[in-house]
């Protein structure tokens, strides 16, 4: 007898149900665990995220469990079983509703007056954006989907938002994959893109001083997401919740009459979106669909789209140190991949190695936010194409 | 537009037709950037060439600090005045001892103590 409720108890735990493969998944959770909280990479994300993929590898939990209906007496469905915590939350991301949400956030944090002193910069922003195609071109000589390999591109936008809402709607079964590696590469940007941008230039070159930026006037800062909405919004529909909300949360910035919710979009907003996005989309990554080869080949596509964005940019920059006559340094080219404000900190770093009394920050800043307008206009012509 | 599966050269395509577009918007948005800073933005008159008597704090400034302070002011001046510290050449900082009232010197500090 009591032997009996011993077994029917131990039969109801999650360690009889417990597979490999969810064992194997929660090794991966907890090493990324790890790089978050001891090596500190993204831990804002990478922690919600890895957390949500122990949680979503845990048997008979069913956190990410899909709510089951059955068809009543009167010919409706009723709901038989409500679905688990997780899957409410992720419908967030599986309507596209939280990546916008976090862009209304960074475009209050984000300041545009670089760009605007330097308008040349958009153009090193787009630059940048060729380790999307190319990536995509890998993807389906691999022999991905056209959708799953637009999903893949945009890792090499460096921009997590843009990737899950892309990867969302074109291929949602690879949104752990591709998330993962969004997140993880943005935090190896300051490994992965220095010796690469030493590769492709000279060390005059890197030692070029640029000129100080122009000040910015108030009505240009105000008039310039109004400007961008409306063109890139006429231009591209289907990037119109990006790019809105991102200038949405600008506008609450420049504006200076909004106080209040510019500080919640910057913070508190921001903060509570983050924490749903990531556990969710790190709930996606169950074993059936991590433990797979694809996954592998995911990752490694990745890191060739930083780094073919970063030669692009790079390469772009040069262009740009003749045409300009040697005024401008191809260093900031790299900082075009968005991951910001990484990305420009690593153009800074690099410069002052060889000349300490060069300082490209602001400088980088412009070709950094201007990456993230392009890798969200390249998500929206990859959506609209195969959405 | 597409099937599920794409070719390699449909793939080519999509990568003309996506960096295309992202140059293309992107360079109309430099236009749009010229247009404004002709419009809005008027070039600040050559370097103004200004002698600054900032007060500053009542105990005097220990040596090693000097060249901060220095920076400090300059770019509290600067930046007072809307324009670069390139424009700038200080000369000299005098400081000017505080004459203003005692009620007066209570209220501004019962002022700032507030804000903490």
């Amino acid at each position: 007898m009591f032997i009996d409720v011993i077994r029917d108890f131990w039969a109801s735990t999650g360690f009889v149900a417990l597979t490999w493969q969810q064992l194997v998944m929660l090794g991966v959770a907890c090493l990324l665990l790890y790089l978050a909280i001891v090596k500190q990479y993204e831990p804002l994300l990478l922690l919600p995220i890895s957390f949500g993929m122990l949680l979503a590898n845990l048997p008979l939990a069913f956190l990410m469990g899909e709510p089951i209906y059955e068809i009543g007496k009167d010919g409706l469905p009723h709901v038989k079983q409500y679905g688990g915590l997780l899957y409410y939350l992720y419908q967030g991301v599986k309507l596209g509703i939280y990546p916008p949400l976090i862009f209304l956030g960074v475009g209050a944090m984000t300041d545009f007056g670089p760009l605007i002193a330097n308008p040349r910069s958009l153009l090193l922003g787009a630059a940048a954006q060729f380790g999307i195609f190319t990536t995509f071109m890998g993807a389906i000589a691999l022999g991905f989907t056209g959708p799953e390999a637009a999903s893949i591109g945009i890792i090499g936008g460096a921009d997590g938002p843009t990737a899950i809402f892309l990867t969302s709607k074109l291929a949602p079964h690879l949104l752990g994959p591709i998330a993962v590696a969004a997140y993880s590469y943005m935090a190896l940007v300051p490994i992965i893109q220095p010796p690469i941008m030493k590769a492709l230039t000279t060390r005059e070159e890197r030692r070029t001083k640029m000129e100080q930026l122009r000040p910015v006037t108030k009505t240009e800062k105000v008039l310039f997401p109004i400007i961008v909405t409306i063109l890139g919004a006429l231009l591209l529909p289907s990037a119109a919740g990006l790019l809105g909300m991102l200038m949405l949360g600008n506008l609450f910035r420049e504006s200076g009459v909004v106080d209040r919710i510019f500080k919640t979009a910057q913070n508190e907003l921001i903060n509570i979106v983050t924490i749903f996005l990531g556990t969710t989309v790190g709930a996606t990554a169950s074993a059936e669909k991590f433990l797979r080869a694809d996954t592998l080949k995911i990752i490694a596509l990745g890191l060739i789209a930083f780094s073919i964005g970063t030669a692009a940019g790079v390469l772009f920059g040069k262009i740009m140190y003749i045409a300009s006559g040697k005024k401008v340094n191809p260093l900031i080219g790299s900082a075009g991949v968005s991951a910001v404000p990484m990305a420009a900190r690593v153009s800074q770093v690099v410069g002052q190695k060889e000349n300490p009394s060069n300082f490209l920050l602001m400088h980088a800043m412009g070709p950094n936010v201007a990456g993230v307008i392009g890798s969200a206009i390249a998500a929206g012509v990859l959506l609209s194409i195969f959405g | 537009m597409f099937g599920q599966t794409i070719s390699f050269g449909e793939g080519l395509l999509v990568t003309a037709l996506g960096m295309g577009v992202v140059f293309a918007t992107l360079i109309a948005l430099s236009y749009m950037l010229d247009l404004l800073r002709i419009l809005f933005y008027k070039e600040p008159k050559a370097p103004i060439q200004i002698v600054e008597k900032a007060p500053v704090l009542e105990e005097p400034a220990k040596k090693e600090n000097e060249e901060e302070l220095i920076a400090v002011i300059t770019a509290a001046v600067a930046a007072n005045l809307q324009t670069s510290t390139h424009n700038i050449v200080v000369r000299n900082i005098v400081r000017i001892g505080d004459q203003s009232p005692t009620w007066n010197r209570l209220g501004r500090m019962e002022q700032m103590n507030s804000r903490f």
